[in-house]
This record gives C-alpha cells, sequence and structure tokens, in this order.
C-alpha cells in the first residue's frame, strides 16, 4: 500500500499547478518602516514621511550594480504611466561617491521622468533590510511595506501596473 | 511487497504512473542543480581550518601592477571575492567593507581592503579600477588570467562557477561564496566573516580587538 500512497501524492503534487507569481510578492500584513535621511537631486532633506498620502515604489540601487541599471528604464516608464498624487516611483540610489555618478547614468540611458534621490549606503541598507541589490519596496499610503522584491523585475509590465493599480485603489484603508 | 498479478491493464497504468514519479523526480533534481549553481543560494563552503586557507597569489591590481600577496606585507587585510558583473541580485558587500573601513577611523590606515575578481574575462583592470573607486579609495581591485584567478580562489578556498545561461550577457555568469577574509599582517589567515551575521559597527570591533590583541601579545 505504501507504493500506492506514493503514487498518489506525487500524482496530486504534479496536478498542482505552478503558483501564479505576482511580480511583487506581498506580504500578508503590511509592516511599518523605518526610514534613513535622504536627499534628492535638489539638495532637499528627506524622509518617507515626506511622501505619505501615495503609494509609493522604493527602488533602492546603486549605479555599480549591472541589473539595477538594467530595469532603470522600466521604473522610468512606470513612473510616467502612473506617477502623480497617488503614486511615485522613488529610486533610492546607495552610492557612496553621490549624485554624480546617478546623474551621469540618467543622462546616459536618457531617464525623464525619474527623480534623483541618494542615501547613505549602510543607513538605507539597515533601514529597508536590504541584503542586495536592486531591492524594491511597495509602500501603502499609509506609509507600510506590502511587499518587496530583492532581484530586477519589468516594473512597466502590466501585471505590475494592475498590481500597484489594486493598492493606489485602497483609498479608505 | 506482495504484488497479485493483475490484468495488463493496470499493469500498464502503474508502469506509466512510476515512470511519472521518475520523471517528476528527473526534474526536481534538475531544478535543484540550477538552484545550486545560481548565486541567489550557494552552497556552503567548505569547512576550513586555519592551516587550510593560505593567502597566496600574483594578481594585477586596478592600477595595472602585478602583485602578489606580499605587496601588503604589514597590514591587516579584508579579503573578498567576487565579480562586477552581478547577473540578477548583486551583493552590498563591498558597500559593507566600505562601511567598516570609514567606521574604524585612523584605525583603517592599518587595514587594507581587497577585491578579487573571479571573472576576470570580463574584469578587466579598467573595468576594475572604475568599480573600486564606486565603494573607497584605499579598496584594491584584483585581477589577472583564469589560471592566476584559479590559483588565489584555490589558495583561500574559495569555491566559484562558471555557469552557462544563454540569457546572461556573454552568455554565462559566476557563482562565488560570499565571505570576507580578515588576514593578519604577517599574511596569516585570521578569521572569516559574513556580511549578514553582523552590522558593520560590530565587524569594525571585532578587527579593532584583534589588532590591540595582536599589539599586546
Amino acid at each position: 500500500m505504501r507504493r500506492r500512497d506514493l503514487l498518489a501524492g506525487a500524482l496530486a503534487f504534479a496536478a498542482t499547478p505552478a503558483a501564479a507569481r505576482p511580480v511583487m510578492p506581498l506580504h500578508e500584513t503590511p509592516r511599518e518602516m523605518l526610514s534613513p535621511p535622504f536627499v534628492d537631486g535638489d539638495g532637499r532633506d528627506l524622509t518617507l514621511a515626506d511622501f505619505r498620502g501615495r503609494v509609493v515604489l522604493l527602488n533602492v540601487w546603486a549605479t555599480w550594480c549591472a541589473p539595477c541599471r538594467e530595469e532603470m528604464p522600466t521604473l522610468d516608464r512606470l513612473q510616467a504611466q502612473l506617477g502623480g498624487n497617488d503614486f511615485h516611483v522613488l529610486p533610492l540610489s546607495i552610492d557612496r561617491a553621490g549624485l554624480g555618478p546617478v546623474q551621469r547614468f540618467y543622462a546616459e540611458i536618457g531617464i525623464r521622468h525619474l527623480g534623483q534621490y541618494l542615501a547613505e549606503d549602510i543607513r538605507a541598507m539597515l533601514a529597508f533590510a536590504v541584503i542586495g541589490l536592486p531591492t524594491t519596496l511597495l509602500i501603502d499610503r499609509q506609509g507600510r511595506e506590502r511587499g518587496r522584491l530583492t532581484g530586477p523585475a519589468e516594473w512597466d509590465s502590466a501585471e505590475a501596473i494592475e498590481q500597484f493599480q489594486t493598492i493606489i485603489a485602497e483609498r479608505n484603508r | 511487497m506482495n504484488t497479485t498479478p493483475n490484468t495488463g491493464g493496470l499493469r500498464r497504468i502503474r508502469r506509466l504512473l512510476w515512470a511519472a514519479v521518475a520523471g517528476t523526480a528527473l526534474a526536481f533534481g534538475a531544478a535543484a542543480l540550477w538552484r545550486a549553481f545560481t548565486p541567489s543560494d550557494l552552497p556552503a563552503p567548505r569547512a576550513t581550518g586555519e592551516a587550510a586557507i593560505v593567502n597566496a597569489y600574483s594578481l594585477t591590481d586596478h592600477t595595472g601592477r602585478t602583485v602578489t600577496s606580499d605587496a601588503y606585507h604589514g597590514q591587516w587585510q579584508l579579503v573578498f571575492f567576487g565579480f562586477t558583473f552581478c547577473p540578477d541580485i548583486c551583493p552590498t558587500t563591498l558597500a559593507y567593507m566600505a562601511s567598516v573601513m570609514d567606521i574604524l577611523g585612523p584605525e583603517a590606515d592599518r587595514v587594507t581592503p581587497i577585491f578579487v575578481t573571479v571573472d576576470p574575462a570580463r574584469d578587466t583592470v579598467d573595468v576594475m579600477a572604475e568599480y573600486v573607486a564606486a565603494f573607497h579609495p584605499r579598496l584594491i581591485g584584483l585581477t589577472g588570467t583564469e589560471a592566476q584567478v584559479a590559483e588565489a580562489a584555490g589558495n583561500f578556498r574559495v569555491w566559484y562557477e562558471r555557469s552557462e545561461d544563454a540569457t546572461a550577457p556573454d552568455g554565462y555568469l559566476m557563482a562565488h561564496s560570499g565571505y570576507i577574509y580578515l588576514m593578519r599582517p604577517d599574511g596569516g589567515f585570521d578569521s572569516v566573516y559574513r556580511e549578514g551575521d553582523q552590522p558593520p559597527e560590530a565587524l569594525a570591533d571585532e578587527i579593532f580587538m584583534r589588532i590591540e590583541r595582536d599589539e599586546r601579545s
């Protein structure tokens, strides 16, 4: 009988469809967040609290990170499409050399819609529990972390946009 | 196991089911193998005693100078093996090492941080020069021929593997073990650390303690 049980189990397992994976894995419950201080391209001092009320896609990256560079155009297109009073793409560089390399990289690949943001690497890595780059966090209007992806993605794909719109639509939570 | 004789049909079904099981097992085996070669899920390095790690290499630094490990004699050394082109997720270890150097303050003068590429085909002297500059002014980048790099990695007992991946730029990616080696001023192996195991302040404290202890003895 053992053998038959094994067969039945194996069959059931094989029959289970591969779980449809969302672009960004969401947490079961929202998580409170810490924010390191950071600056924008105009030298303004900011924290995540300055973005409260908008859904934020926070992308922790650096110019020395090849997959980060590769996905940046998809973030630029996402900001063009969804960015505004309800949604903001926040690419937070942790380049130790400052905003200079960020500006050069933006110019090089023709970024038109994204702002420039810079944080001290170790403070950002600790505050956001970053273990590798890129790390992208989805933050709701209340400033809570709702999802996280380590590794690159196509952020302007239809599936990704649909996911963000679901969070944007939660106005009264 | 008692098998009662079955009709041919049942037997065929059973055989098919077993084939399915074997197929599934094979698929999972292949998946496990594939995972073993992706950088996000590296096998733990082999256990290493002090005697097993040898600080010996002949490589080229990021300024184009030929160096051996003797070049850093008299300095404590933080040695990390990696590559500049991370296929998917980039380790933040060099930023972490740079933070440790910052926290060490004046004590950092006695420590040389060293980054050795295991991907010399892509990480030329010029690539290394630009890369190390992004982290710390004192970070040394070392590259060489495939044979030189293999020798260095072998001496440090670093595991790395080139895995052919058609989707990666240049068609391959590298996996490696993410350990930071602390070597003593006499070139001997002192200790090994991993970025995720302690905040940079703690590692800086630890290094400071070891330097102090070494001087007292």
